[in-house]
């Protein structure tokens, strides 16, 4: 079948998945009442006064496939409502929180799976010695801790006690250089890499150090899982018929190791990779909320409601589809992955 | 101990430290195999046939352990005991100068590599020099003509260096540009041109073809050649085949076993060969092993073995080949499980010339006729001959 | 003399018992064999001594800290102030010193809640919310995965779909959605679900009988979807119809097990997959077993294993879900004795406090230590059955 051909269908389930997130979304969003969902269709705060025209013009109160249809016609053309915890529409409000939420996880997620496979394959090659103990243990810590809980304790120790990383996205003085100075040119809109391009470095160390803390928040909780299956597929791996082949052949044990039993292993740790985009939404989430950064998850939590905020709608909708499609299309990057290095999958 | 023989092994004990107990696999294991000759290891499953193929190239894997013996290895006037030597001259010798042949070739193949991929790993591995140097000469061949660019000529650099010193500073360096890394290419394209000269060796129709195919997508026995292919590549002076046709079909079998045969005199090498069939013992060995629960019972010549078995088993073993006309013959009784193996000689409880020596202390593995080794207190007292 | 010829008994209490004793051997000597197991593995021994420890709590929490308001599960306030007080504080709130109370032993949070009593009684919270969870995605998990995974055809083509769509949403963000969708009143028309559930069940039913399993589920499955289509579109009257109250926890509850059922019907379909395979299945479909009897005395005891390590790890990350939902907000509500709702509230003093940070520890430390060793245990009894009992592994 070959690798594009493999793709090609892949995509072709893509599709249909999407859609079907995009009605579930409809679907919950029929539990609210019409005044409820009235902000679904309105671009602007002003909009909202006059509920009951909005209602008429968007046939809130008739049958669900004519509801449907004019949902998602807005949906197409961009408009997922007003969010009023944002004071903006949903995807501009998004669009303008990406980037924190982007420079928090582009760390989170590399730190994660390298340091998981490292920490796995040592796990398995030393079964049962102290390595294998200690990273379990400590894998098995991680997962069991309350994510929000983890960040309030980090934050106590090594900043309100240590001073040593400070919660938020970057400190004020950084801040009001870039929003005042004038001299800031935002190109992609990540401190970090920003910071660089515009020449100061000291923003860019800055942003770094707030990163610290929630980055550690977000990589000890989900590493359990890479650690874990990476550990059993290694242990698996080892035990099979082409060690003993590779061996026989003359290669060194860490050739072995790295060559042949890596591969074989990461197959399962790549399938689990998605599940890790899953936990990294859902961890973003309260990581933001606790450590005060402006991005997609504190967005996404002050419009559940969180911290007695009365709850926006259109923002816990917008953000769920937003979380389902980007799990989609991280399951498809995983997919693809996978059909990649493993050819019994591409090859039928 | 025979002078001329290449590979003697000399009261090998292998022990398992599994959870359910310790498995006494190998009681003592008494080989030896003459250059150019097959030698066959026969006997049920579970005796201890692969473990001591294993043992011959120190691959037991845990909870295995070696706990006493030699194996010998008598190549080029050196004399080695494989069970001494550490891991650097042992990965010398493994796939170079002793090779193995597994029983599932599914299993033996790894599944996210081509097969090519899989038999240019041990040419790489072991035939570098050689194969460096048939570039180099090619090369030279063109400078000569001056045909050759400023580029191969730099190549031709690169793989003297290459040659000497694999790990030296240069290579590191030219290894990570991408124009410059060319030289490597050539050498896996040498590698591959090797890989498909053995798989046309091996009789595999379209050898192109097949080199970049993946294990799932050859049938039964063609991944078997492969496999053969793999253990062959670097022409070994001892190949080690542990059932290489059990988990075939039948008619594949006799393919497979043909190839060896033709392969044996192509590639001169001396074999073991691991079965449970007498059909293919007669088929394929000059000389023959039989084992039981961990010990070798009885060692000679084929044709002297079926002509005159001597130990009971053995005899057990010939009587239950089953001929048409005639009742079934089994031998009474199970295999011992090797955790608490029975006292004295372990095929005492199912041995119908049993004596009471018998239960208490094991027999000497000694030679009753010319070159036929027997380990059995019937034949203790006859023997005048020194043991081995 | 006619000779009384000693037949061997066959029937009868005796003999059967026998026959049941011998039956179960095998299944005892395993269960002896995973006991062993347990034991030798002294992780899996603290995760089950820790789980004891929180059930004992749960049981004995009316003794341990007896309620002072008329729902126990309300933390009760010895007064309004604002600021928490330390671990130590005397009680002077007058109905619960008639209770007994005379200190705070874990201090009192914002507003002047018991923190000791809060998670005493959030202990049974945690395991009410747990168990039920992991119980109904369970229960319906099982049905729904065997039927599809064994049956296969179109039925299982729209559940996977279906479950794909849902699994397509991390579970969090899904069930955030949720929770606050979810309406607390309920007008629940009781009248249309018995007559979809009996429109559903009688073809399959009849069909079993006549060993046509599939279709029976197929065309019950179309009876009830053409009823629930002709109610929202064509419209049908009520028939009986029924006012639910829900509370704030309740939605959280259904919110999770909404959230939760298509994980466990994909590992069960997956199994029930696997295990159709096998020679013995064939085997008991050879001797005339139905459908019903093949599913659960063959296939399932053999394709549960998987699902319990998976029931067993995932109580405790629902306690995490639903305490993480409490502390943003839009789980229990304020002075519900839920440990996630008792930090939501500390995050405000630790930031506060910044002459000393450490000054409110018992507000946020506490409770974070009962979650956490709470997910621990369950976790490290999740781990320990994966080891135990994958099949394959058992017997290294």
């Amino acid at each position: 079948m070959g690798l594009r051909e493999y793709i090609i269908r892949r995509l072709l389930l893509f599709i249909p998945t999407i859609l079907g997130v995009i009605i579930l979304i409809f679907a919950v969003s029929q539990l609210f009442t019409p005044e409820q969902r009235a902000s679904l269709y309105v671009t602007s705060e002003k909009q909202l006064e006059k509920i009951d025209v909005i209602i008429q013009t968007y046939h809130l109160n008739e049958s669900i496939f004519i509801q449907f249809k004019e949902w998602f016609w807005q949906v197409l053309q961009g408009n997922l409502g007003y969010s009023h915890i944002a004071k903006q529409g949903v995807l501009q409000a998004m669009l303008r929180k990406l980037p924190a939420t982007v420079e928090l996880v582009m760390f989170s997620i590399p730190l994660t799976i390298i340091l998981g496979i490292y920490l796995g394959v040592q796990s398995a090659v030393h079964r049962d010695k102290l390595v294998d103990h200690a990273t379990r243990t400590a894998a098995i810590i991680g997962w069991s801790l309350p994510s929000f809980w983890l960040g309030i304790m980090l934050i106590a120790i090594f900043y309100l006690a240590l001073g040593w990383f400070p919660p938020e996205r970057i400190g004020s003085e950084a801040y009001n250089y870039i929003t005042l100075s004038g001299k800031w040119h935002t190109y992609t809109g990540l401190y970090t890499i920003d910071g660089l391009l515009n020449g100061q470095l000291w923003i860019t160390i800055d942003a770094l150090r707030h990163l610290v803390l929630p980055t550690i928040s977000l990589t000890t909780i989900q590493i359990a899982l890479i650690v874990r299956v990476m550990r059993s597929s290694m242990l698996e791996s080892l035990s099979k018929g082409y060690i003993v082949t590779a061996r026989a052949k003359g290669l060194s044990q860490a050739e072995v190791i790295n060559k042949h039993a890596r591969r074989n292993a990461l197959i399962p740790t790549i399938t689990v990779s998605g599940l890790l985009t899953a936990g990294m939404l859902t961890g973003v989430t309260i990581t933001e909320t606790v450590f005060n950064i402006d991005g997609i998850g504190r967005w996404a939590a002050w419009s559940a409601g969180a911290g007695g905020s009365v709850p926006d709608i259109p923002g816990v909708l917008g953000f769920a589809m937003f979380a389902g499609i980007v799990y989609c299309i991280a399951n498809l990057i995983v997919d693809i992955l996978y059909a990649y290095i493993d050819p019994r999958i591409r090859l039928g | 101990m025979k002078k001329n023989s290449i590979l003697t092994v000399d009261n090998l004990k292998v022990n398992f430290y599994t959870y359910e107990g310790i498995v006494e696999a190998l009681d003592g294991v008494n080989l030896n195999l003459m250059p150019g000759e097959t030698l066959g290891v026969v006997g049920e499953t579970g005796c201890g046939k692969s473990v001591t193929g294993l043992s011959i190239m120190k691959l037991v894997p845990p909870p295995g352990r070696i706990e006493d013996g030699k194996v010998v290895f008598n190549i080029k006037n050196r004399t080695l005991n494989v069970l001494e030597l550490e891991e650097r001259i042992l990965r010398k010798i493994r796939g170079r100068l002793i090779s193995m042949v597994f029983q599932d070739p599914r299993s033996a193949l790894n599944p996210v590599y081509t097969v090519g991929d899989q038999i240019m790993e041990v040419l790489l591995h072991h035939r570098r020099k050689i194969l460096i140097k048939r570039i180099i000469d090619r090369l030279d061949e063109k400078i000569k003509e001056g045909k050759a660019g400023f580029l191969e000529k730099f190549y031709k650099k690169m793989l003297t260096i290459m040659m000497e010193d694999p790990k030296s500073d240069i290579i590191e360096l030219t290894s990570k540009i991408p124009f410059l890394r060319g030289y490597k290419r050539l050498l896996k394209e040498e590698a591959k041109k090797e890989a498909i000269n053995m798989l046309r060796l091996m009789r595999i129709p379209d050898p192109e073809r097949v080199v970049d195919m993946y294990p799932h997508e050859l049938s039964g026995g063609m991944a078997q050649r492969v496999v053969i292919a793999m253990a062959l590549a670097c022409n070994p002076e001892i190949l080690i085949a542990d059932e290489p046709t059990t988990n075939l079909d039948v008619t594949v079998q006799l393919q497979i076993l043909y190839l060896i045969k033709r392969l044996r005199e192509e590639f001169s090498s001396s074999i073991i060969y691991i079965t449970h069939d007498m059909g293919v013992i007669a088929e394929m060995c000059d000389r023959v092993a039989v084992m039981y629960a961990g010990n070798i019972v009885e060692l000679a010549d084929v044709i002297e073995l079926f002509k005159n078995p001597l130990h009971p088993y053995t005899r057990g073993l010939l009587e239950s080949i089953p001929r048409p006309g005639q009742p079934f013959k089994s031998i009474p009784g199970t295999v011992p499980s090797l955790i608490n193996p029975p006292k004295g000689c372990r095929f005492h409880e199912r041995c119908s010339y049993a004596m009471e020596i018998c239960t208490r202390e094991k027999p000497k593995f000694i030679e009753v006729k010319k070159n036929h080794f027997v380990q059995c207190f019937l034949y203790q007292s006859k023997s005048s001959k020194k043991t081995r | 003399m006619k000779k009384e010829e000693k037949k061997e008994v066959t029937t009868g209490f005796r003999y059967r018992l026998r026959e049941f004793k011998a039956g179960m051997g095998p299944a005892i000597k395993e269960l002896k064999f995973t006991l062993r197991r347990i034991r030798q593995s002294p992780l899996s021994i603290v995760g089950i001594i820790i789980i004891a420890i929180f059930a004992g709590i749960a049981i004995l929490a009316p003794i341990i800290a007896p309620p002072v308001m008329r729902d126990p599960y309300r933390i009760f306030r010895d007064g309004f102030g604002m600021e928490p007080r330390p671990p130590g504080s005397p009680v002077s709130e007058p109905i619960a010193r008639e209770k007994g109370w005379t200190v705070h032993y874990f201090g009192t949070a914002q507003g002047q809640y018991d923190i000791f009593y809060g998670c005493i009684w959030g202990t049974r919270t945690a395991f009410r919310i747990g168990v039920l969870v992991v119980a109904i995605s369970l229960i319906i998990g099982i049905l729904l995965g065997s039927v599809s995974g064994y049956y296969g055809g179109i039925i299982d083509e729209i559940l996977m779909r279906f479950t794909d769509v849902i699994l397509a949403f991390p579970g969090l963000i899904l069930a955030m959605a949720l929770v606050i969708a979810l309406p607390l009143m309920w007008e629940v028309d009781v009248g249309l679900i018995f007559l979809i559930a009996a429109a559903f069940l009688t073809p399959v039913i009849i069909l079993r009988v006549r060993h046509m399993g599939g279709l029976g589920v197929l065309i019950g499955l179309v009876a009830a979807l053409a009823i629930t289509a002709y109610k929202f579109t064509i419209g049908l009257s009520p028939i009986w119809v029924w006012s639910l109250q829900l509370s704030r926890l309740d939605k959280v509850l259904i919110a999770l097990a909404l959230v939760g059922w298509p994980s466990y019907t994909r590992v069960i379909r997956s199994e029930v997959l696997r295990v159709k395979q096998e020679d013995y299945v064939e085997a008991a479909k050879a001797i005339g077993c139905s459908d019903f009897r093949i599913i659960t005395k063959h296939i399932l005891p053999n394709a549960i294993y998987s699902v319990i390590i998976m029931a067993t790890l995932d109580i405790g990350a629902i306690v995490l879900t639903a305490a993480a939902l409490s502390f943003l907000g839009i789980g229990a509500p304020e002075g519900y004795a839920d440990w996630g709702q008792m930090i939501s509230y500390a995050r405000n003093w630790i930031f506060a406090g910044i002459e000393n940070p450490w000054q409110y520890w018992y507000t946020f430390t506490i409770p974070g230590i009962f979650i956490f060793t709470f997910v621990l245990g369950w976790n490290l009894l999740g781990d320990a059955f994966r080891d135990i009992l994958d099949p394959t592994l058992r017997r290294r």
